[in-house]
């Protein structure tokens, strides 16, 4: 009797779970392993790059909430050059960059080397067997120094990149307390306005691809995911950000033009639907978006 | 022919048990991870039209479980492709169905996203306005209407309501919510339909029905291999009582033919023997007469002196020991006599030798001389059988006699050698002709006249030193013929 009651409670709490569109992080940073320490090491050395002065944590700063700040990146990367995307919680991505146009981080990895840090691997590999830290763990891990290892490596830490415990996954959790009333009041905004419909899932995006400018004209000229498909329904069309972490990201947007998070949201409104906000909105929904910055530990990551 | 036979039955058994090794290690594993595969793929798929529905009626409310379904399709699809190569093109229809529905579930995504997001200003801004513009009430219903029958109908019934609307601020906006979900809803249910109608959970059932079908036709074939490993375990079985059965028909047999063979020699042997006493008859005759005579002669004397008055006393010790010495003879006789190769003991070679000599001494002829010489020491003895020793040499030196005529010498010899005892017959006879010597030992080789013997002396010699683990040669010459037999110490234990 007791069993069925539990799992009809059970039953209830999971209901009301996929009632609500954004589902909680896991409650701890995964562990460190040997594969992610090694990966850890690769991601801050300059030495992976063609010039030998650019490492992956130039522009994903995990300091500064996993990008650089910047508008854009101070490299060429491509004919369109994008906004750095967070490396925080981006295993949780269906896909990745702003076009959507990879499925893994392996694949994430392999571009960002080649395409923006001009890695040249021959040259890589010799110097990573030359060091003896590296040709031991490299050894010890994956029968040598290679290309597959070294991505391989690199995506083991990544995988450790995750922000748990932010106030609102507390909420989600069942803690009301963990929100202010005025965030409170943004979470019930955000989704009556609708924006959860494509900010939704555990990451707050990062699963699915949308017009940028459903209700209005986006400036600039990125011809979006038109430029990888050739489709002319692509055009314009971006993968939804992840909105966890948002506050530490600035600024905001593929090509990185608004600073401020209460103009993103304004112009969001504005454009994705159709509506012009009132200052108080904005404030409640940006009130919100600061619920979901999330805690990461550097220490755990080495330990 | 038999062994033609086992060789192809051992062919079957081994044939069979090969293939069915081969079947067991290559299928099994492959099939089993194959249905696995194809099992979870059927059940990802079914969560994944599931979870569309859900999202497209608004119960489930963001993406990721549809994106997880459809990378652990991708999942499943390589996990297949891995397990089975057979079923290659098969499993490549279910990928391209799978491709197809990853690329329609994007459009899919977005639409329902703008048109959920839509209906959730519509619905959240007509409850608010409604109040204040009667004219919204008959939107929304007609809004309902094209909800519930997106068809051109009730598009142009709420694109009439929408032309009652006022114009400027919220109104603009809700306006074009409604236009957005007019153009988009149609699309949405398409694409829905699309996506729902894509036939992979279909295919992948027909796949698992022809995969089912293969698993069983393969599952008989092992079947049938193990019946007929069983059959052909069953007819070697069978073959093996038979030829067991066949051998102990044959063995019975042959220990029948050999019992019948010892006996028809033993008889042979008795015969032969007898036809040796025949011809001593004579000599034996002539002895007994020689004592019969000085019987006789006693018999006289002890009657004279007893008419004369003296007594015979003398005379009748002689007749007392003529009679010892012919019982002795007539034991001697009766011995040889005696039906039977008789059990192995141990005698003196000599002794036995010796009586043999005296028996065919008187039959020979008076010119011819036999002289014995004995070398073994006198204690010394062999086993065998001493009736046959006598055979053997009363044979030898009668075909000796034969060969000097009338007159000549013949000497028998025993010396002792490290294996046993030689025993030498020589003559100086005629010799025995070159191409005779290799046949002399076969039976009716008799080199002597018809009617003389019944051929079968030296044949009956080699089968005796045989018996007794020796071996006999000859060597001969005009002038002088010896044969030498070599007795071992001990008769071998086989006899």
């Amino acid at each position: 009797m007791r069993g069925v009651l539990l799992l009809l409670v059970g039953f209830l709490i999971d209901t009301a779970h996929a009632a609500e569109p954004i589902l909680p992080l896991p409650e701890t940073q995964p562990p460190a392993t040997p594969a992610s320490r090694l990966g850890r090491r690769l991601f801050h050395d300059p030495r992976l790059s063609g010039s030998g002065r650019l490492s992956c944590a130039h522009c994903h700063r995990l300091d500064r909430g996993g990008d650089d700040d910047r508008p854009l990146p101070p490299i060429p990367t491509g004919p369109h050059p994008h906004n750095t995307p967070t490396v925080f919680n981006a295993r949780y991505n269906h896909y990745l960059h702003w076009y959507g146009d990879l499925d893994t981080l392996e694949d994430q990895a392999r571009v960002a080397l080649q395409r923006d840090m001009q890695v040249n691997w021959p040259t890589v590999l010799a110097r990573l067997a030359a060091d003896p830290d590296y040709a031991s763990a490299f050894h010890r891990l994956y029968d040598g120094v290679s290309e597959a290892a070294v991505i391989a490596a690199l995506v083991a830490f990544e995988r450790t990149l995750v922000t748990p415990d932010a106030p609102f996954d507390r909420f989600l959790r069942g803690d009301t307390e963990a929100l202010t009333p005025r965030q409170r009041r943004g979470y019930v905004l955000f989704k009556r306005l609708g924006c959860s419909a494509c900010h939704q899932g555990v990451n707050v995006g990062g699963n699915l691809r949308q017009k940028l400018g459903v209700f209005g004209r986006y400036p600039g000229d990125d011809p979006g995911r038109f430029a990888v498909t050739g489709r002319p329904e692509d055009r314009g069309v971006f993968r939804v950000p992840s909105l966890r972490n948002v506050a530490l990201t600035a600024p905001y947007f593929h090509d990185g033009r608004v600073k401020t998070l209460e103009k993103a949201v304004a112009l969001m409104a504005e454009l994705q639907l159709g509506i012009r906000l009132r200052q108080a909105e904005i404030q409640d929904l940006v009130a919100f978006l600061h619920s979901l910055t999330g805690r990461w530990n550097a220490e755990e990551t080495s330990r | 022919m038999k062994s033609l036979g086992l060789g192809i039955l051992l062919a079957l058994v081994l044939g069979a048990v090969t293939t069915l090794y081969r079947f067991a290690d290559l299928e099994a594993a492959g099939a089993a991870r194959f249905a696995a595969a194809l099992t979870a793929l059927r059940l990802h798929d079914a969560g994944f039209n599931r979870d569309l529905l859900r999202l497209r009626h608004g119960d489930l409310t963001h993406y990721d479980t549809v994106n997880a379904a459809i990378r652990a399709i991708e999942a499943d699809l390589r996990a297949l492709a891995a397990a089975a190569d057979e079923l290659a093109p098969e499993v490549a229809v279910l990928r391209l169905l799978a491709r197809h529905k990853r690329e329609r579930l994007e459009a899919f995504k977005s639409d329902n996203a703008l048109v959920r997001n839509s209906l959730a200003y519509v619905v959240h801004r007509q409850e608010e306005l409604a109040r204040r513009h009667p004219a919204l009430t008959a939107l929304g219903a007609a809004l309902l209407r094209f909800l519930r029958h997106p068809d051109e109908r009730r598009r142009r019934e709420v694109t009439l309501q929408l032309s009652h609307l006022p114009t400027g601020g919220e109104f603009d906006s809700l306006s074009a919510h409604v236009r957005l979900i007019l153009e988009r809803l149609p699309r949405l249910e398409a694409t829905l339909g699309e996506l729902l109608n894509t036939p992979l959970g279909a295919v992948a059932r027909r796949l698992a029905d022809v995969h089912l079908a293969t698993q069983t036709r393969l599952q008989r074939r092992a079947d049938a291999f193990r019946l007929g490993l069983y059959l052909a375990a069953l007819a070697f079985l069978g073959y093996l009582l038979v030829t067991l059965a066949r051998l102990h028909r044959a063995n019975r047999r042959l220990q029948a033919e050999m019992g019948r063979r010892l006996e028809t020699e033993r008889q042979l042997l008795q015969a032969q023997k007898m036809e040796a006493l025949g011809t001593l008859a004579s000599g034996i005759a002539h002895d007994f007469n020689n004592l019969l005579t000085g019987l006789q002669g006693y018999a006289v004397l002890a009657r004279e002196q007893l008419e004369a008055g003296r007594s015979p006393t003398d005379a009748l010790g002689r007749i007392e020991a003529i009679v010892a010495r012919g019982r002795e003879l007539a034991a001697r006789l009766l011995q040889f006599a005696r039906p039977g190769g008789g059990r192995c003991e141990r005698f003196a070679p000599g002794a036995v030798v010796a009586e043999a000599l005296d028996f065919v001494r008187s039959a020979l002829p008076s010119r011819v001389r036999l002289r014995f010489d004995d070398r073994l020491p006198a204690e010394r003895k062999v086993t065998g059988r001493p009736g046959e020793w006598q055979q053997v040499v009363i044979n030898l030196v009668r075909n000796a006699a034969d060969a000097v005529g009338g007159d000549g010498e013949i000497t028998v010899s025993l010396t002792a050698t490290a294996e046993g005892v030689l025993l030498e017959v020589t003559d100086d006879g005629e010799g025995i002709a070159p191409e005779r010597l290799a046949t002399i030992f076969e039976p009716f080789a008799s080199g002597k006249p018809a009617g003389s013997g019944s051929g079968l002396g030296l044949a009956i010699v080699e089968r005796i030193v045989h018996a007794h683990g020796g071996r006999i040669e000859v060597e001969s010459r005009p002038g002088r013929t010896v044969f030498r037999i070599r007795f071992p110490w001990q008769v071998p234990l086989q006899r």
